[in-house]
C-alpha cells in the first residue's frame, strides 16, 4: 500500500507539470483569425466573405438581413414617393413600422444592423487589405481581390456617407473604439480613393461572374461624383448647420466633370447594354442575360446559409407566397411613382401590377414558371410592383429554395443607371442635346425598341427643366432599385416631395399622412444608432434625433 | 479526507455525535464549528415539495436564496440567485456539488433548437428530490472560497440518501396528482371578437362585416350567432396527471454499505400533450477494504424527457407568436376545420393553437450519468489523503417537426429539426486532510488539495423544409428535406482547469475558532497571460457561550459571533473569447449553389481574466430556552469587479460584442431566520421557521460603457432595458405613463384635431386622442426617447423569503409553507398583445375590450383600439410583481411503531396528501407573478410565460 501511496504522489507531481500545455486553448470548429489569410485558398475564401455581407441573414449573429437581403431596400426606398408600408395580417415589427412613416428614432434596432452590417463589411475587406498582398498566389488573381476589396470597402463607406453623413473612420482592421465622426468629405473621400484604386486595379470583368470589375467601380465613381456635385449645387442639408454633413468643401463643376469623364468611359468603352426586354433585369430565369447590364449585384439562390433576397417582404405583388409566390405585401408603391407613367411606356406594366390570385396563370421563361398577376384596377387598391419576380414555389422548393425566400439576384447599378448619370452630367456640361439622346436611348429599351412609344412618351415627359423630366426618368426607369431617396436627398427635393403627397388611400392600411406629419428636413440622414453613441461617447448625434 | 461519505460513517460508529454536522467543502464540520454562512435544507423538508426538480423544492426555505422556476412548464429551467446577481452574463446560477462532484447548470447540455422559443429547460431536473438526504448552501466567502473561480455564485451542495451498516431497508414512495390552470385570462368570444375586427379595419370584407341594411354596402360587424366558438385555454389547457414511483434498497455491513435505487416520474404539463418523464436510477457503495482504506462508488444516470411543443415564441415574425401566445391570441371564430390551416382567411401565419399541439411533435430527452470513484486512504492517525475521479457525461438529443397544418410549418411545408448535443466533463480530485488536537485546547484541521478538470461538449444540428412526406414523422425521415435553412452544423468545444487549494481550520478551547483558505485557479478560457488567479479567503468566530462566564446563564444555549472575508471568481463564458476566430459564411454562385467564404466573427479579447468577487461577512447565531428558540441573522456586503460581459462595442470597430471585463455591482443584505418550537409535549409538537432576506444591488460602474442595453427576443417590444451605474441589475427603462390623451388636450376642427400648445407631444408621432401619453421629464414640451426614458421598473424584491409552519399530533403531521416576493416590477410585455398592439388578429381581453378608451369612454387607464404607444417600452406595462403564496400544504399519518405494523412486513407506512401553490395573494394581472426570464439582466419582464398550475398529490411511503 505504502508503494501505491508513492506511486501516486509521483503521478500527481507529473500532473501538475502538465499543466502549462493543459491550459493552451484550442479551437475546434473555427478557424483562428490568426492561423487564416496564409493560402491562396484563403485569400478566395475571405473575398467571398466580402460578397456574404450584401445578403447575409445576420452577421456574428446579430441582425436580420440588414443589407439588401431586405433592410437596405426599406432605407433607401420607402419615405419618398415611390413605396409605403402596408401592414395587414402580420403583427409588425415596430422596427419596420418607424421607418415607414418617419417615425424611427435612434432606438431602431433595422438601422442599428445596417449601421454595424457596413461596418462589418469593411472590416472584411480591411483583413484583406492587409493581410492578401503577403500571401504567395497567382498575382493577377491577387491584384484583382486586393481591388475588389477595395472597390466593397468604398461602397460600403459611400452608403455609410450617403444614409449618415460623416462616420467614424475604419480604415484598417483595428479601429479606435474612441474615434469620433469623420466629415462626409472624409467619408467620401476615402469611397472615391477605394474606387479608385479598384479601377485601377481591376480587370474589365471578374474572373467570377457577378463580382465587380474595372466598370463596376466606374459606375460608383460616377455615383460618387453626381452626388457630391448635387449635394453641393442644392445645399444639402445646410440649414441643418451640422458641419460633418456638410458639402461646402464640395467643387460643384470638377465633381460633375468627372461624373462625366467616368461615364463616357461606362458608356464607350465598358461593353454593357440595355438589355431587352426591359424586365429580365429582374428574373431569376434570365440571370446570364442581366449579368450584360447588372454591373454590381447582390447574387442570390440555393445552398449555403440562406443566400436569399427575402422578396416576400418586399414589394412584389401580393398573394399566396407558398402557392403562386406573391409577397405580403409590407410595401407597396404610392400612387405619385405610378402616374409619372404614360400609358404608352412599355416599363409601366413591366414595373406595376395587381396581386396574384391564387388561381392565376402563368408563363414561363427559360424553364421557370411566373404566375401572372392580376391587372391593375382603377381605384389603384391592389397596386404593387411588378419588377422582381419569383417562380412557381414548388419548383424553387425543388431547388432548395423555401417558398418565403428570392433567388432573383437585387441589381445595386446597372447601365441604363449610368446612362442617365452620364445624361445628367453632360446636361451639366451644357450639352441639352447630348442628354436628351440619352434619355431617348433609355426610353428606347423601355418601349422595346417601339419608336411610335418612345416618340409620344416622349412628349408626355417632356419637361423644360431638363434636371426634373430627368430626375422623373431614373423614378421611371430605376422605380424601387434603391436610389430615388437618395435623388430627391441630393436635389433638396425630399421636403416638397413628401409634403406634395396624394394623401387618398389606395389600400386600407396605407397611412400617406402620417409620412407626411413625420416628416422633417433633417430626416434625410438617419440617426447614429442609440448603441452606438452609447459605447462610444465622442460620437454626436445628427441633428434633430 | 473525503466529503460527505465520511458522515455517514461517522454518525453511526461514533454516538456521541449527535450534534449535526454539515457538509462543507471537501469536507465536513460539525455545525457548531462554521465559521461560514451556511444553511441545511433537510430531505423532509424537501420531500414536501412534488417539484420536479430540488431547486425548486428549496424554494421559501433559506434566507439568501432566491429561488423562481421561469414558468409553469414541466421540468423548465429554475435560477437560484444566492445574495443577489453578481453577474452580468448567463453564469449567476450557484455551483452545484452533488456527491462531491461540481457541476454548473449549463443549459446547452440539455438540446434546443431555440425556434420561437426563449424558455430553457433546467438540465439539474434529473437528480431525483427523493433521493437527497440533505442540501447545504454556502453563501458567504469563508465557505465559497474553497471552490475558488466557481464560488462566487455561492454554492449548493446536494447529499443523497446512503446506506447505513447493519440495516436492510427497502424504501417505496409513490405519488400522484392532478394540476390545474391557477387563471385563465378573459378573452373575447365569437361576437365581440367581430364586433373588434370591424371597428379595427372597417367594412374591407365579410369576413368580419356584413350589410345590415341591404344596401349592397358593408356596414356593420357581422352576425356571429350560430358560428361555432372556441375558448382555445379551455381547449388546449387540460388537469395534468403526475405520477411518480421510487424504489430504494439500502443497507449493509460493518465493513460495506450501499443505497440503490430506481424512480419514474410522468408529470403532464398544462398544455396538451406536453409531459415531462424521469427515469433514474443511482447507486451508491463504500467498503472498508482495511482498517486504513475506505473505497467508494456513486453512480447517478438519468433520463429526463420534456415532450410535446410548449413553445413560448422567439425571433422572427413566423415564430414570434408561440402555442402560449396562439391560445390567448388567436380568434375564437371563423377557424378552420382542424388541419386545414391553408384555409384560414387570415393566412396560415397564425392558425389554431389545437392543431398546434395536436400536430406539431417535439421531444427532447437528456440523459446524464454521474460516475465517480473515491478511495480515502489513512496514512497516519490523523493524516488522511482522499483521492477522487469521475466524470459527468451528458447525451441529448432534440428533434422537432412543425408540419404543413401548423403555422410553423405552414409557409415551409414542414419544418424539422434536429439537434444533438453532448458533453463529458471529466476530473481527478486528491486532498490531503491532517487533523490534530493540540494540548486538548487546540485542535487544527488542514486540508490541501489539487484538482484538474476538463469539459468537452459536440453539438450537432439541421434543419430541413419542404416535405412532401408528411405520412410519417419527417423529422425521423429528415433526408426527404427539399431544403436545408440550416446546413448540417458541428460544434465542439473544451476547456479545462487546473486547482490548488488549501484550508486550515483552527479552534481554540472550541471558543475562538479560525478559518482561512486559498485556492490558485487556472483557465483554459482566459487570455494568455490571464490563467490564473489566486482566491484567499479568511474567517472568524467566536463562541461567546462557551466563555467560563455564560456558563451560569440559563437563557441561551448558544452564542456564536462570526466574521468572514473573501474573493471568489467567475469564468462561466464561453471558450475562445480571448481568441480571434472567424466563421463560415456563403455567397451565392453565379450559376446556383453557393460559394464557401470565411470571415472574421468573434473579436478575441486577450486580456479577458477572472470577475471578482469580494465578499465581506458577519453573522449571530443563538439559541434560547435550550434550543427552543435559535436565531440566525447576517450582513453581507459583495463587491464584485471586472465583470465578464458580452459587452456591445461600436460598429466602427467591425463587431458588434465583444467579451470583457467591466464595472462593478455590489450587493449588500439582512439575511435573518427564526427557528422556532412553539409548543412541545407528549403528543403535539409546532415548529416554525421563518426567514426573510433583504438584497440590494446596484451596478457601481460600468468602465468605459455609459449603460448596457437589454434586449429580448419574442416580442415587438425588443428594447426593454437598461444597465446603468446607481441602478440595479434588472432595471426596465422607457417612458413614464403619463395617461391618455383626451379630447380635450386638442383643438378639433372637424375631422383633424390639433394638440393644445402646452400638451406635451411625442416625438415622430402625430399624437391622436386615446393615444398613451408619457411625462416630458425634462420639460421641453417634447416626449423623446432621448431625454424622456428613464428607469421604470425593477425586478429586484425588497425582501422575500417563507414561513413553514409544522404540527403534529402523535401520528399526524401538517407542514403548511408560505413564500414570497415582495416590491419587484414585472415588465408585462405580453400585455401589449391582447391590447391591441400586436396587429389587429390577435385576441383582446375582455378587461381591454371593456375598459379602452372611446370618445364615449374617455378613461385615464386604458388605451383606444388604435391608440399608439402600445409597442413603446413604457411604465404602462410595469406592474407589482409582490406575492404571498400558498405554496404547499401536506397533511401526512405515519404508521410507524404500531403492533400492527410489526406484525406485517412493513416497518413504516406513511400516507400524505399535498396541495401546492393553492392560492397566490397578488395584484399582478398576468397568469403568475413569479417570473424569470431567460435575460439575467431583466428577469422580471413577462412575455406571457406558461402558466402555473395548483396541484393536489396524493402518496404514500412503504419503509420493508
Amino acid at each position: 500500500m505504502t508503494r501505491i501511496t508513492y506511486l501516486y504522489f509521483i503521478v500527481l507531481v507529473t500532473l501538475i507539470a502538465g499543466c502549462k500545455k493543459f491550459l493552451k486553448e484550442e479551437p475546434y470548429s473555427v478557424v483562428s483569425t490568426e492561423n487564416f489569410y496564409k493560402t491562396s485558398a484563403d485569400a478566395e475564401l475571405a473575398i467571398t466573405g466580402v460578397y456574404d455581407i450584401l445578403n447575409t441573414t445576420s452577421i456574428q449573429g446579430e441582425g436580420n438581413q440588414a443589407l439588401w437581403g431586405r433592410s437596405m431596400q426599406y432605407l433607401t426606398s420607402m419615405g419618398c414617393d415611390e413605396m409605403i408600408g402596408d401592414v395587414t395580417f402580420v403583427s409588425a415589427d415596430i422596427n419596420f413600422l418607424t421607418l415607414c412613416n418617419y417615425t424611427y428614432t435612434s432606438e431602431n434596432t433595422l438601422l442599428w444592423y445596417t449601421y454595424f452590417a457596413l461596418y462589418a463589411g469593411i472590416n472584411r475587406a480591411n483583413l484583406i487589405i492587409e493581410m492578401v498582398p503577403a500571401i504567395n498566389m497567382d498575382a493577377a488573381r491577387k491584384k484583382s481581390i486586393i481591388a475588389e476589396a477595395h472597390f466593397m470597402r468604398g461602397m460600403f463607406y459611400s452608403y455609410l456617407g450617403w444614409l449618415w453623413g460623416g462616420v467614424p473612420l475604419a480604415d484598417s482592421s483595428i479601429v479606435d473604439p474612441k474615434s469620433p465622426r469623420a466629415s462626409i468629405k472624409e467619408i467620401m473621400e476615402r469611397a472615391e480613393s477605394n474606387f479608385m484604386y479598384a479601377y485601377n486595379n481591376l480587370p474589365a470583368r471578374n474572373t467570377i461572374a457577378g463580382r465587380v470589375n474595372k466598370y463596376t467601380a466606374a459606375g460608383f465613381l460616377t455615383k460618387l461624383y453626381v452626388y457630391i456635385a448635387s449635394c453641393k449645387e442644392n445645399n444639402v442639408g445646410k440649414s441643418l448647420n451640422f458641419p460633418t454633413n456638410s458639402f461646402d468643401w464640395v467643387d460643384r463643376d470638377a465633381a460633375y466633370k468627372l461624373a462625366l469623364q467616368y461615364a463616357k468611359d461606362v458608356y464607350d468603352n465598358s461593353g454593357y447594354q440595355m438589355i431587352r426586354p426591359f424586365n429580365y433585369l429582374f428574373l431569376a430565369a434570365t440571370e446570364a442575360t442581366a449579368r450584360n447590364e447588372q454591373m454590381m449585384v447582390v447574387q442570390a439562390g440555393t445552398g449555403g446559409n440562406q443566400e436569399y433576397i427575402v422578396f416576400t417582404y418586399l414589394a412584389g405583388p401580393t398573394g399566396n407566397y407558398t402557392l403562386v409566390a406573391g409577397t405580403y405585401g409590407w410595401i407597396r408603391p404610392v400612387k405619385e411613382g405610378y402616374q409619372r407613367f404614360n400609358a404608352n411606356d412599355g416599363r409601366r406594366a413591366l414595373s406595376f401590377s395587381g396581386q396574384i390570385p391564387t388561381t392565376a396563370g402563368f408563363t414561363v421563361i427559360n424553364g421557370y414558371k411566373y404566375y401572372t398577376p392580376a391587372a391593375i384596377v382603377t381605384n389603384l387598391s391592389n397596386i404593387c410592383i411588378n419588377k422582381w419576380r419569383e417562380d412557381d414555389p414548388k419548383d424553387r422548393a425543388n431547388r432548395g429554395t423555401p417558398a418565403w425566400a428570392g433567388e432573383t439576384d437585387y441589381g445595386i447599378l446597372r447601365f441604363a443607371d449610368v446612362v442617365l448619370m452620364y445624361a445628367e452630367a453632360k446636361f451639366k456640361a451644357g450639352d441639352e442635346p447630348g442628354a436628351r439622346a440619352l434619355l431617348r436611348e433609355v426610353r428606347l429599351r423601355g418601349c422595346n425598341d417601339n419608336v411610335t412609344q418612345v416618340n409620344a412618351i416622349t412628349i408626355a415627359y417632356f419637361k423644360t427643366d431638363f434636371m426634373q423630366e430627368l430626375l422623373d426618368e431614373r423614378s421611371r426607369e430605376l422605380l424601387g432599385e434603391g436610389w430615388r431617396r437618395f435623388d430627391l436627398i441630393r436635389t433638396n427635393k425630399l421636403e416638397s416631395v413628401v409634403a406634395g403627397l396624394d394623401v387618398a388611400v389606395m389600400f386600407p392600411r396605407e397611412d400617406v399622412p402620417a409620412v407626411k406629419n413625420n416628416f422633417r428636413p433633417y430626416k434625410i440622414w438617419y440617426p447614429i444608432p442609440s448603441r452606438d453613441i452609447a459605447t462610444n461617447a465622442n460620437l454626436i448625434q445628427n441633428p434633430g434625433y | 479526507m473525503g466529503k460527505d461519505r465520511i458522515i455517514d460513517v461517522t454518525l453511526q460508529r461514533d454516538a456521541k455525535a449527535l450534534e449535526d454536522v454539515v457538509v462543507i467543502g471537501y469536507g465536513t464540520q460539525k455545525k457548531s464549528d462554521l465559521t461560514g454562512a451556511i444553511s441545511t435544507i433537510k430531505a423532509a423538508e424537501l420531500q414536501q415539495s412534488k417539484a420536479i426538480s430540488f431547486m425548486d423544492a428549496m424554494q421559501g426555505r433559506s434566507a439568501g436564496v432566491q429561488v423562481t422556476s421561469s414558468s409553469g412548464e414541466p421540468g423548465a429551467a429554475t435560477t437560484v440567485t444566492i445574495r443577489g446577481t453578481n453577474s452580468f452574463n448567463s453564469g449567476t446560477q450557484p455551483l452545484y456539488v452533488i456527491d462531491g462532484v461540481q457541476i454548473d447548470v449549463n443549459s446547452a447540455e440539455s438540446a434546443s433548437s431555440g425556434l420561437g422559443n426563449t424558455a430553457q429547460s433546467n438540465p439539474m431536473a434529473g437528480i431525483n428530490p427523493s433521493d437527497i438526504a440533505s442540501i447545504e448552501i454556502l453563501k458567504d466567502a469563508s465557505a465559497t472560497a474553497i471552490f475558488g473561480s466557481r464560488g462566487a455564485n455561492g454554492v449548493v451542495i446536494v447529499t443523497t440518501k446512503s446506506g447505513k451498516a447493519n440495516t436492510s431497508v427497502l424504501e417505496f414512495n409513490s405519488y400522484a396528482g392532478v394540476s390545474w390552470a391557477s387563471k385563465k385570462l378573459k378573452m373575447l368570444g365569437a361576437q365581440d371578437y367581430a364586433n373588434y375586427r370591424f371597428e379595427a379595419d372597417g367594412p374591407i370584407d365579410s369576413i368580419w362585416s356584413m350589410d345590415s341594411n341591404g344596401d349592397g354596402k358593408l356596414d356593420a360587424a357581422k352576425n356571429m350567432t350560430g358560428i361555432p366558438t372556441h375558448d382555445w385555454q379551455d381547449e388546449v389547457l387540460r388537469k395534468a396527471i403526475s405520477q411518480s414511483y421510487n424504489l430504494s434498497f439500502s443497507g449493509g455491513s460493518q465493513r460495506t454499505t450501499f443505497f440503490g435505487s430506481a424512480g419514474y416520474l410522468n408529470q403532464e404539463g398544462l398544455i396538451l400533450k406536453n409531459k415531462f418523464e424521469r427515469y433514474v436510477f443511482n447507486v451508491k457503495v463504500t467498503h472498508n477494504a482495511t482498517n486504513r482504506l475506505r473505497i467508494g462508488t456513486n453512480i447517478n444516470a438519468s433520463q429526463a424527457i420534456g415532450t410535446g411543443p410548449a413553445s413560448n415564441g422567439g425571433e422572427g415574425v413566423r415564430n414570434y407568436n408561440g402555442l402560449i401566445q396562439n391560445f390567448l391570441l388567436y380568434k375564437p371564430v371563423n377557424v378552420p376545420d382542424p388541419g386545414f390551416l391553408a384555409l384560414d382567411p387570415d393566412g396560415g401565419a397564425f392558425g389554431s393553437p389545437v392543431d398546434f399541439v395536436n400536430y406539431a411533435y417535439k421531444k427532447s430527452p437528456l440523459f446524464r450519468i454521474i460516475g465517480d470513484l473515491f478511495a480515502d486512504y489513512r496514512i497516519m492517525n490523523g493524516l488522511t489523503v482522499n483521492v477522487r475521479t469521475g466524470a459527468i457525461v451528458t447525451y441529448s438529443s432534440n428533434k422537432e417537426f412543425y408540419p404543413t397544418n401548423t403555422s410553423w410549418g405552414f409557409a415551409t411545408n414542414g419544418t424539422a429539426i434536429l439537434n444533438n448535443s453532448n458533453s463529458t466533463n471529466w476530473y481527478e480530485s486528491n486532498t490531503l486532510t491532517y487533523t490534530k488536537r493540540i494540548r486538548q485546547n487546540h485542535t487544527i484541521t488542514a486540508l490541501a488539495g489539487f484538482e484538474v478538470n476538463s469539459y468537452i461538449s459536440e453539438t450537432f444540428a439541421m434543419v430541413g423544409q419542404g416535405f412532401d412526406i408528411q405520412s410519417i414523422n419527417a423529422v425521423d425521415n429528415i433526408s426527404s428535406a427539399k431544403i436545408l435553412t440550416l446546413l448540417p452544423t458541428t460544434t465542439k468545444l473544451k476547456y479545462n482547469r487546473v486547482s490548488q487549494f488549501g484550508r486550515l481550520n483552527y479552534g481554540y478551547k472550541d471558543r475562538y475558532l479560525l478559518t482561512a483558505t486559498l485556492r490558485n485557479d487556472a483557465s483554459s478560457k482566459l487570455g494568455e497571460s490571464h490563467k490564473s488567479a489566486l482566491f484567499p479567503s479568511g474567517a472568524f468566530a467566536w463562541r461567546l457561550s462557551n466563555e467560563k462566564f455564560m456558563a451560569k446563564q440559563q437563557i441561551f444555549s448558544d452564542i456564536k459571533f462570526r466574521a468572514s472575508f473573501g474573493v471568489t471568481g467567475n469564468e462561466r463564458i464561453p471558450p475562445y473569447q480571448s481568441l480571434s476566430t472567424t466563421a463560415n459564411v456563403y455567397y451565392s454562385s453565379p450559376n446556383g449553389g453557393a460559394t464557401l467564404g470565411v470571415a472574421p466573427w468573434i473579436y478575441g479579447n486577450p486580456l479577458l481574466t477572472w470577475e471578482t468577487t469580494y465578499q465581506y461577512d458577519a453573522g449571530i447565531d443563538f439559541s434560547l430556552l435550550k434550543n427552543r428558540i435559535s436565531i440566525s441573522a447576517d450582513v453581507y456586503l459583495k463587491k464584485t469587479k471586472d465583470l465578464l460581459l458580452q459587452a456591445d462595442i461600436p460598429s466602427q470597430a467591425g463587431y458588434m460584442k465583444q467579451w470583457q471585463n467591466l464595472g462593478r455591482i455590489d450587493n449588500k443584505g439582512v439575511e435573518f431566520t427564526l427557528n422556532t418550537i412553539n409548543l412541545r409535549n407528549k403528543d403535539f409538537t409546532w415548529s416554525s421557521n421563518f426567514n426573510i432576506s433583504y438584497n440590494r444591488n446596484k451596478v457601481i460602474e460600468l468602465g468605459s460603457v455609459s449603460y448596457i442595453p437589454v434586449n429580448i427576443t419574442g416580442s415587438a417590444i425588443t428594447s426593454v432595458g437598461r444597465v446603468i451605474v446607481g441602478q440595479p441589475i434588472g432595471t426596465a427603462y422607457g417612458y413614464v405613463y403619463d395617461g391618455i390623451y383626451q379630447l380635450s388636450d386638442f383643438d378639433i376642427s372637424g375631422s383633424t384635431t390639433t394638440l393644445k400648445s402646452g400638451v406635451p407631444f411625442i416625438q415622430g408621432r402625430t399624437v391622436k386622442p386615446g393615444d398613451i401619453k408619457y411625462k416630458d421629464l425634462n420639460g421641453d414640451g417634447k416626449v423623446d426617447n432621448t431625454n424622456d426614458y428613464t428607469v421604470i421598473s425593477n425586478s429586484n424584491p425588497k425582501h422575500y423569503g417563507g414561513i413553514a409552519n409544522n404540527l403534529k399530533y402523535k401520528n399526524l403531521e401538517l407542514n403548511v409553507l408560505l413564500q414570497w416576493s415582495y416590491g419587484n416590477d414585472i415588465l408585462n410585455t405580453g400585455h401589449y398583445r391582447y391590447e391591441a398592439g400586436a396587429g389587429y388578429f390577435a385576441n383582446l381581453t375582455e378587461d381591454y375590450w371593456k375598459s379602452r378608451w372611446t370618445p364615449e369612454n374617455p378613461t385615464n387607464e386604458v388605451a383606444a383600439l388604435k391608440g399608439q404607444g402600445k409597442t413603446d417600452i413604457s411604465s404602462y406595462y410595469v406592474e407589482d410583481g409582490s406575492y404571498l403564496r400558498l405554496k404547499n400544504i401536506t397533511l401526512s399519518y405515519t404508521l410507524g411503531e404500531t403492533k400492527t405494523l410489526k406484525k406485517s412486513v412493513l416497518s413504516g407506512l406513511r400516507f400524505y396528501v399535498t396541495a401546492e401553490n393553492l392560492y397566490t395573494w397578488t395584484n399582478y394581472t398576468g397568469f403568475d407573478p413569479e417570473i424569470a426570464s431567460y435575460s439575467p439582466l431583466l428577469p422580471g419582464i413577462d412575455n406571457i410565460a406558461y402558466p402555473r398550475s395548483k396541484t393536489i398529490t396524493f402518496g404514500l411511503t412503504a419503509k420493508f
